[in-house]
């Protein structure tokens, strides 16, 4: 009983915000509450929260402006499409013979029937799609019982409706129904006509059949656009730390547009039945590219779909001169934004994504000259932007923190440049958490918290950092960060800054950024093979037990990605050759062949790796345990290409030495 | 003009001062009013606080005892103060010269 009341109140506190979550989690096991009473208390937020949403105009105005209208007409369309489709599925499948489909004329009917239902209910399910998508724009903390309320007007209302207006019309006005405008049409029901008896009396056709279309055609349809419309990032002019409570109760300008794009597309649909016009709303979210590795920091692709068939070439679509640099392109909407250096200054650019052309640019001052070691890798940023709530936070190549609004490039706070530059470059990519930025700033400076908002530091953690950017895990139920110094791999609380644990390790030697495989942290460095170790908490003490390690293959700076229990990466050793390994036991699963290259910016999709040689190569492979199997090779730049490539959707943003080049998978 | 348990939550909150936060505030109304104080009502009407700027919330430390959870720390701004003060005196005032013990019932007046 108490673990069904545990997963109960999971399932209900997803409707908080991660933060409230973990201040009501924190509560509970606080106050030492049995699942029972956790139940029970989170029932209550949850209510509570709900009529709290009433309080405010919004709901209303909703209700009488798009729930009851939007339900009614549902409703009676969908009555009308089950009733025909009732009518014409009993007819045939109770009068089918292979007549029908040798004579031209009953074939013809057939077709036209099929073709007329089909486009009928692609029509039902986008209209409820947008309208889902509209409702979840405009309310987001009364939607459940903006829903119920749906539900109860797309399954009544349109008999109501009917009941209504024959009421007014034939008992009071003593006139025919068929006066009314369009009663003949929408008032009328095929049920009704008694030559239709006999389909309608049966269970299916009377009862479940017309229960499964606003089902399947409508309320699915009509949840999957609220819950797209909440997964939309909420735009707030840095909220930052503060405000818990309020930023949950926010709908965003992006939602509103959304909601207003939406609504367009809806009287398209409506008036035309296009069905496909749907896919003309914004550019849905889950092809945004936020930041470092993608949206979890893993290297994975967004909304990546593979083609049925690899075409020979990509299409490139436009390529622009940005400045130089090692920086991933980062994608949020229409909008590409890309961090480079021109001459002396280090600038932030905005482009059309669809067309290439320049918005914004900005930038401040930033003079930097590599060290001999490194200066073929030139004085451009290494380190990849991040984008959060708004706002752009850079780590600079001489290790300057800076902070602008993406809506118009405005610099809102920086750090000074540290009084040595690094030696290397700065490369570590900065990261969100808490409404905190943390990275390793300055001269590979401990990782540091700056709060987003002001840029004051809140804490620092742990010895000096190197090329590694951070994580942001949860490992053994508590949040925390996890980072590469020279000397350890440190999990770090985010509240404080507080370390954790600490796995001793040669960080100074190499690159890549943590990687998370289960409960199981991986690293890897020039000089220490790949080590997994697993943090965990024993009677309140955190201790680092080393899972496997494996001196057979080494990372410099090039990033892993995990797909299923495989780990694939480039090894250092023999000019570069790509590995796969067993990520449960160690255990090299096999090799490439040598002199690949010096550097692979390793992305994936599902089970396909993308793997971008420093020379421009892009080899598509699939994600194989057993052996390294490449699909495709494409050649994407003139130039090098270190940095990583975004790829969202069918699109793959290439950044090489000075260009951004978009191609499209078509 | 603040509601009775808006009132108690503020009071709370001041009195806890740094350590004012969801879980010890809730113990802290419980056990000074020995009324029970539910998750519900006390979020909401945080959350109902915050959007008057009566109060400010942060995400704080997170403990052990809390499984590692962090709490969400409470401020009282000075509009809360001087709302909290206005109640007070309303209060203080509407009851001047009122016995509660004369209209006790049992209590013959």
């Amino acid at each position: 009983m108490t673990r069904i009341a545990w997963w109960l109140v999971d399932k209900l506190s997803r409707g908080l915000t991660p933060d409230e979550r973990d201040a009501v989690y924190g509560d509970f096991a606080e106050l030492e509450l049995t699942g029972e009473q956790a139940l029970r208390e989170m029932i209550g937020l949850a209510a509570r929260r709900e009529a709290e949403g009433w309080r405010a105009w919004r709901p209303w105005i909703v209700l009488a402006a798009a729930v009851i209208p939007l339900g009614l007409l549902l409703g009676l369309v969908s009555q009308r499409i089950v009733d025909n489709a009732t009518v014409y599925g009993w007819l045939y499948t109770n009068n089918w013979s292979p007549a029908i489909l040798e004579s031209p004329g009953p074939r013809r009917d057939l077709i036209h029937f099929i073709a007329r239902f089909a486009l009928q209910c692609a029509a039902l399910i986008a209209t409820s799609w947008v309208g889902g998508l509209i409702l979840g724009s405009l309310v987001r903390r009364a939607i459940g019982i903006n829903v119920a309320l749906f539900v109860v007007v797309l399954l009544t209302g349109g008999n109501f409706l009917r009941w209504i207006v024959r009421w007014i019309v034939h008992d009071l006005a003593h006139a025919p129904v068929s006066y009314v405008p369009f009663a003949t049409q929408w008032l009328y029901r095929a049920r009704e006509n008694p030559l239709s008896t006999e389909v309608f009396s049966t269970m299916f056709y009377g009862v479940v059949f017309p229960l499964i279309v606003p089902a399947v055609l409508v309320m699915l349809p009509l949840l999957a656009g609220i819950r797209r419309a909440s997964a939309r990032p909420r735009r707030s002019s840095g909220a930052g730390q503060s405000g818990v409570g309020a930023a949950s109760s926010m709908t965003g300008s992006a939602g509103a547009a959304g909601a207003a794009g939406a609504a367009l597309v809806a009287a398209a649909v409506l008036s035309g039945s296009i069905v496909t016009a749907a896919a003309a709303t914004a550019p849905p979210d889950s092809q945004d590219y936020p930041q470092w590795r993608g949206v979890n920091r893993d290297g994975a692709a967004s909304a990546f779909t593979a083609p049925a068939v690899w075409p020979d070439t990509l299409t490139r679509r436009w390529k622009v001169d940005v400045g130089e640099g090692y920086a991933t392109p980062l994608i949020v909407g229409r909008t590409v934004y890309i961090f480079t250096r021109r001459g002396d200054d280090e600038v932030m650019t905005a482009v059309d994504a669809a067309t290439g052309k320049e918005r914004w640019r900005t930038g401040y001052p930033a003079p930097y000259t590599p060290s001999q070691p490194a200066s073929k890798h030139g004085a451009g940023p290494k380190a990849t932007p991040l984008l959060h709530d708004g706002h752009l936070y850079t780590l600079g190549i001489s290790g300057i923190v800076a902070a602008f609004d993406a809506a118009n490039g405005k610099l809102l706070w920086r750090t000074p440049p540290p009084a040595e530059p690094p030696f290397f470059g700065a490369a570590s990519s900065p990261l969100a958490e808490r409404g905190l930025i943390v990275v390793h700033p300055g001269n590979y400076g401990p990782l540091t918290a700056f709060d987003a908002k002001t840029g004051a530091i809140k804490w620092t953690a742990g010895a000096a950092g190197f090329f590694a950017s951070p994580i942001a895990v949860t490992l053994d139920g508590t949040r925390q960060i996890v980072t590469v110094t020279q000397k350890s791999v440190i999990g770090v609380s985010a509240a404080d800054g507080a370390v954790l644990w600490e796995y001793p390790f040669d960080g100074g030697s190499g690159g890549p950024m943590p990687v998370v495989y289960g409960g199981t942290i991986i690293v890897s460095g020039l000089k220490a093979g790949v080590t997994a170790f697993t943090p965990a908490r024993r009677d309140g003490k955190w201790t680092t037990d080393t899972a496997w390690e494996t001196k057979d293959v080494a990372m410099y700076v090039s990033n892993p990605v995990v797909i299923g229990d495989t780990l694939f990466g480039l090894s250092h050793r023999s000019s570069g050759q790509f590995f796969a390994i067993d990520a449960r036991s160690g255990k090299v699963l096999w090799l490439g062949d040598p002199r690949e290259a010096a550097n692979t910016a390793i992305a994936k999709a599902g089970d396909l790796l993308f793997l971008l040689n420093d020379d421009a190569e892009l080899i598509v492979a699939r994600g194989n345990p057993a052996a390294f199997t490449p699909l495709k090779r494409y050649t994407v730049a003139d130039t090098a290409t270190w940095a990583q490539p975004a790829i969202s959707g069918n699109r793959l943003f290439i950044k090489d030495v000075s260009s951004l080049t978009l191609w499209t998978l078509d | 003009m603040l509601g009775e348990f808006e009132y108690l939550l503020i009071a709370a909150a001041v009195r806890l001062g740094d350590e004012a936060y969801g879980a010890a505030i809730r113990q802290e109304i419980e056990n000074t009013t020995k009324r029970r104080c539910s998750t519900g009502s006390l979020y909401t009407t945080l959350d109902r606080l915050e959007s008057k700027g009566l109060i400010k919330t942060w995400m704080g430390d997170a403990t052990p005892q809390r499984g590692g959870r962090a709490k969400r720390m409470i401020r009282v701004t000075p509009k809360g103060i001087k709302a909290a003060a206005a109640f007070y005196e309303a209060v203080t005032r509407v009851s001047r010269g009122v016995s509660w013990e004369a209209h006790h019932p049992g209590v013959r007046s």
